[in-house]
């Protein structure tokens, strides 16, 4: 009964190294060696089927190196790291019964939505929200100071979304700026006339900007606040379009326009989030940015907590040019493509072909081939093997795909499925490579960390590193110098995880591109895998990838909740993640069923007061 | 307005515990309602009388230079005690400014011991307090930092109360390595124990935020009356959020008030300011100038910008902010810790920068290691020499400041904690007894020196993390270490 849903959770069978059969027999005889002596809670498999609800402490801990206590029995490191996974597995476990709902709802009696802070809009929010209510398409906020990301690695999460003084500054100054550029149609929806006195004119005026603005109707008390900000300038006299501007300033700075405010109701229970507050979040969601009319009829009309509106409203804004705010902010942080315009910087002495026309066209490679899969709800599976891609003429060169020619990308057929998925673009290989290497081990992290979700442990202090560069030294190749080095018992529990990993890609060079020598003797791109499986190369890495589809889906859903959510998961949001991927994988794997699902998820529609 | 403050009455969040918001907020002159010029005046002046001022009259000017991912232990530290110091290979640079330097060794940061082995040595390196290990939520750093401190204490005297610059972009994402945010490392100043300070990476809004023309009156009493407006909307928010909403909001409201005191600074300002002294207006439009032929020129983002003039950038904006007394507190880190930056362009330099640091005592890699630790040392030494040659009273604006420089550990590849590289550079208005190496007994807390620091801002602290009392013989030229 506890072997199924451990083999789906993924990470256990592949670190029970020595026994083909998984259990839970083995980090309890682990729990029970290292940690029970003290920690007698965590003697007990927890109700049939169900993990025992310390067990996250101790995967914390015992992630951490925190426990056991130096003065008591030290696990060797590769005992760690079998603790370390096989606690992560059997956490990752849904109770039996529960699992097998089709429609699983949180599991416990009292569902917790979870708690997002007073969200500040973030510089791409902001930057499309002024878009949006100005008509004024200069993202401003670029030239901001870059956002943080927080739990969830996304750079949309409220937690690590600050007010500092110098972006109130920004806040001010661009205000101005940006009402100086919109058109005068955006803002004066009436003006002064013979019928119409300049206080009943500006009331119009302001009524529908801020209401626009706060993405909710505006309250008497507001408006006679901003009436009579813009009385006391008129006074001055000012002209009316300049008075009415001034106020529309203050309403560009508010606090209501620069965060997300979702508002606590009396009472300790959870509560749905009100009409206008679930337009925001299906808005900042999929567009990353302010609701459309649209979405305001439907939240005025009361109707965006009807699941078949919400599935409808999600398609329709899945076709919405705007979902590419989605969709290029969610893969560029996920898959962290980004960083090729950050960290990402390959030596140009050795990679002449570098250039920043390159740079963006792997950029957008990723960009496009994502947008593609969400857009048309295509398989989520495309991304770990294809037989597309979208290239230009320059990636074309790269990749050696004859017949692209020009600027633009477009979709091309691939012949040659040693390309075909993220893996094997060259944005992901570029920013998992130094300067001027490659990396095996950043390559194999990365798939342990952004396809799988299961990371490697840390590695032990002194660890100490290979040299910069991947020629042959000492008659050794570079890969036989990795070998060597990890032969210490310490690093190979790891190792052996990540490394076989990345030199299944090792055929592709520091920018992605293909190769088959380094410094003139032939790549070695075989590997075994821990459950003892052989593979050699990016088309069998790739099959084996796909056979872990359940953890790649699991990480991926998780990922997404995430980013949607704007917060970081906690444990209480695991029966949410295991609901969808069921959804999931009885739909295809639809791209567009993991969006609706996530949209009509518990959290994404509650929260609770704190 | 400033008897329902918010936070009024409450205690700052600050684990030092020395400072509540009342007496803050009576500090910084901040009473957000009041017609903003009669607000400010007697403030300012209350203010300037309760600091001492340096013995040679000008005021002092705190600096820090973070340097991510520790130095080549073998080559950093001075032989020869006090004024006998004979520079290290790293420090060799400095010999031209020999006399301007102290050398301080065997500090140590207590808070840094425990946790991995970068992100607990960069966030409390100017708190000295215990940084909660998390990937994102419940970010906590502990305590408000020493520069930020001050900041709260006499950025009321300048148009801006600190500044913060780097030239890397926040690092984002968790480092599942060992569990913690990657924003820890991208931040030595914490205005408090859960808000970083966002750092300017780009130099031309950098620019132009420290020297843009002053506003007319007429756009200033403007901004003035939306900040009053918006204060507002944020007051009525706040009672209808929830309790950690609030702490967010919170920093709304600083950031409110650090404009209006921006506002208020430039309106009390007049020409007889050393900012329309021809020779600075001429310093100022140089380094606009140098900005533009930098960054204009790349068709492309940043590729091409040389790293080395880069920094120089940034290092000039905080020296001209200085001299100009645009502020006189001021953050700045080379990178972010854990930095991977390919310092290649250096002449037998083949990698990055973390990467190098891990050098497993390779003689090899030692040596790329110790270069990269010099090309800090060399830019340090550009801005000191750069605030030598500017000329302020009797002295120079270096007589008049503490530059520190300095590393959240000794050894990368060990990520040593103990003995951490320090510099402490600048006369600090004749309270400092420069051009000597200072070893301390081990461990000594480094906390001890922000200690001194904070005495020699004119705002002194009874005590700050760890501390146990003042650094001694920063000022005794006869102290020999201890």
């Amino acid at each position: 009964m506890l072997a199924a849903p451990i083999l789906a959770a993924g990470g256990w069978a592949r670190s029970a190294d020595e026994s083909p059969a998984p259990s839970l027999e083995k980090p309890h005889a682990l729990l029970k060696r290292f940690c029970v002596p003290c920690h007698a809670e965590l003697d007990t498999l927890g109700k049939p089927g169900a993990p025992n609800p310390h067990w996250t402490k101790a995967l914390t801990r015992a992630r951490e190196g925190t426990m056991p206590p130096k003065s008591a029995p030290q696990p060797s490191a590769a005992e760690r790291a079998r603790l370390v996974a096989g606690l992560t597995a059997a956490t990752a476990i849904k109770p039996a019964s529960d699992a097998q709902k089709p429609d699983a709802r949180p599991l416990n009696a009292a569902p917790n939505p979870g708690r997002v802070l007073l969200h500040r809009l973030s510089r791409e929010e902001y930057n499309n929200t002024v878009r949006d209510l100005l008509g004024v398409n200069t993202r401003p906020a670029d030239s901001f100071p870059p956002d943080g990301s927080g739990g969830g690695g996304f750079d949309n999460n409220a937690d690590t979304l600050f007010v500092p003084p110098i972006l109130m500054e920004r806040y001010l100054a661009t205000a101005t700026t940006l009402l100086r550029n919109a058109p005068p149609e955006r803002l004066f929806i009436a003006r002064p006339g013979p019928k119409t006195p300049p206080r009943e004119a500006a009331r119009q005026c302001l009524t529908r900007f801020a209401t626009l603005a706060y993405r909710r109707p505006l309250e008497p008390a507001e408006l006679d606040r901003l009436l009579s900000l813009f009385l006391a300038a008129a006074h001055q006299g000012q002209p009316f379009e300049a008075t009415v501007k001034r106020t529309m300033k203050a309403i560009l700075v508010s606090p209501h326009f620069l965060f997300r405010v979702e508002r606590d109701r009396p009472g300790a229970a959870p509560y749905p989030l009100s009409d206008y507050e679930m337009a925001s979040r299906l808005s900042y969601f999929l567009w990353a940015s302010m609701p459309d009319a649209e979405l305001f009829r439907l939240a005025a009309t009361k109707k965006l907590q009807d699941p078949a509106v919400l599935d409808a409203q999600v398609r329709r804004m899945l076709k919405d040019e705007r979902a590419q705010a989605f969709t290029a902010s969610f893969v560029g942080q996920w898959l962290r493509v980004r960083e090729l315009k950050t960290t990402a910087k390959p030596d140009p002495g050795r990679f002449p072909d570098y250039t920043p026309v390159l740079r963006d066209a792997m950029l957008e490679e990723t960009n496009r081939f994502f947008d593609s899969i969400v857009r048309n709800g295509d398989s989520l599976l495309l991304l770990l093997d294809s037989d597309y891609t979208y290239l230009n003429e320059r990636l074309a060169k790269l990749y050696e795909v004859p017949g692209v020619q020009g600027d633009t990308m477009r979709r091309v057929p691939l012949k040659d499925r040693r390309r075909g998925g993220i893996l094997t673009q060259a944005s992901v290989l570029t920013v998992t490579s130094f300067p001027q290497r490659t990396s095996p081990v950043l390559r194999g992290k990365w798939v342990l960390e952004e396809v799988l979700g299961t990371p490697a442990p840390p590695p032990p202090p002194n660890a100490g590193g290979l040299s910069p560069n991947d020629a042959p030294e000492a008659g050794m190749t570079f890969r036989q110098r990795l070998e060597l080095h990890r032969n210490k018992p310490e690093c190979a529990s790891c190792h052996s995880r990540m490394d076989p990993l990345g030199f299944g890609l090792e055929n592709f060079d520091g920018i992605g591109r293909w190769r088959d020598q380094i410094g003139g003797v032939a790549v070695d791109s075989s590997g075994v895998l821990e459950n003892g499986e052989k593979f050699s190369g990016p088309v069998e890495l790739k099959r084996h990838l796909l056979s872990e589809k359940d953890a790649f889906i699991r990480s991926l859903t998780r990922k997404m909740l995430a980013y949607a959510l704007g917060r970081g998961l906690e444990e209480y949001d695991a029966p949410t993640v295991t609901a969808i991927t069921k959804r999931l994988s009885a739909n295809g794997y639809s791209a567009t069923t993991l969006v609706t699902e996530i949209a009509k998820s518990y959290p994404f529609r509650n929260r609770r007061n704190g | 307005m400033a008897e329902q403050h918010p936070q009024e009455g409450s205690d700052m969040p600050t684990s030092h515990g020395k400072l509540t918001r009342r007496s803050a907020l009576k500090g910084l002159g901040v009473t957000m309602c009041l017609p903003f010029l009669e607000a400010l005046a007697p403030a300012v002046l209350a203010a300037e009388k309760a600091l001492p001022n340096s013995p040679t009259g000008a005021p002092v000017r705190m600096a820090v230079l973070y340097m991510p991912n520790g130095v080549n232990p073998h080559t950093w530290l001075p032989e020869g005690k006090g004024a006998a110091m004979k520079l290290s290979p790293i420090l060799a640079p400095l010999e031209p400014l020999k006399s301007e330097i102290l050398v301080l060794s065997q500090l140590m940061n207590k808070q840094s011991i425990e946790g991995d082995g970068h992100y607990v040595k960069v966030a409390p390196f100017l708190t000295g307090t215990h940084i909660t290990k998390t990937t994102g939520s419940d970010l906590r750093c502990g305590g408000v930092s020493l520069d930020q401190l001050m900041a709260q204490r006499i950025g009321n005297l300048t148009p801006l109360p600190s500044l913060e610059l780097s030239v890397e972009s926040v690092t984002t994402g968790v480092d599942t390595n060992v569990g913690y945010t990657r924003l820890y490392g991208s931040h030595i100043s914490w205005s408090s124990p859960t808000t970083p300070m966002t750092r300017e990476i780009a130099p031309k809004a950098a620019f132009d935020r420290l020297f843009r023309p002053r506003p007319t009156p007429k756009a200033a009493a403007e901004d003035a009356s939306i900040l009053d407006a918006v204060a507002d909307d944020a007051q009525r928010l706040r009672a209808t959020i929830g309790k950690a909403d609030r702490a967010k909001l919170d920093e709304y409201f600083t950031a409110v008030r650090s404009v209006e005191g921006r506002i208020q600074a430039d309106a009390a300002r007049r020409a007889s300011q050393v900012r329309e002294d021809p020779a600075a207006r001429r310093e100022i439009a140089r380094l606009g100038d140098r900005i533009r032929t930098v960054y204009d020129h790349p068709a492309d983002g940043d590729t091409g910008i040389d790293h080395t003039e880069q920094v120089r950038i940034m290092l000039d904006l905080m020296v001209l902010a200085f001299w100009t007394d645009t502020t006189r507190v001021a953050t700045f880190m080379y990178g972010n810790e854990v930095s991977g930056r390919n310092f290649s362009f250096l002449p037998g330099v083949d990698g990055g920068h973390h990467q190098i640091s891990h050098h497993e005592n390779d003689p090899a890699k030692l040596a790329q290691y110790q270069r990269i630790n010099m090309w800090h040392i060399e830019q340090y030494a550009y801005m000191l020499s750069r605030m030598r040659d500017l000329k302020e009273g009797d002295g120079s604006l270096l007589d008049h400041s503490m530059v520190l420089f300095a590393s959240g550990m000794k050894d990368g590849n060990a990520h040593e904690p103990h003995n951490l590289p320090v510099v402490l550079a600048g006369r600090g208005g004749g309270t400092l007894a420069t051009g000597r190496s200072l070893a301390y007994s081990p461990n000594t807390p480094l906390c001890d020196l922000h200690l001194a620091m904070a005495k020699r801002m004119g705002a002194p602290l009874a005590q700050f993390g760890d501390s146990a009392g003042e650094l001694p013989g920063l000022s005794d030229a006869t102290f020999m270490g201890a």
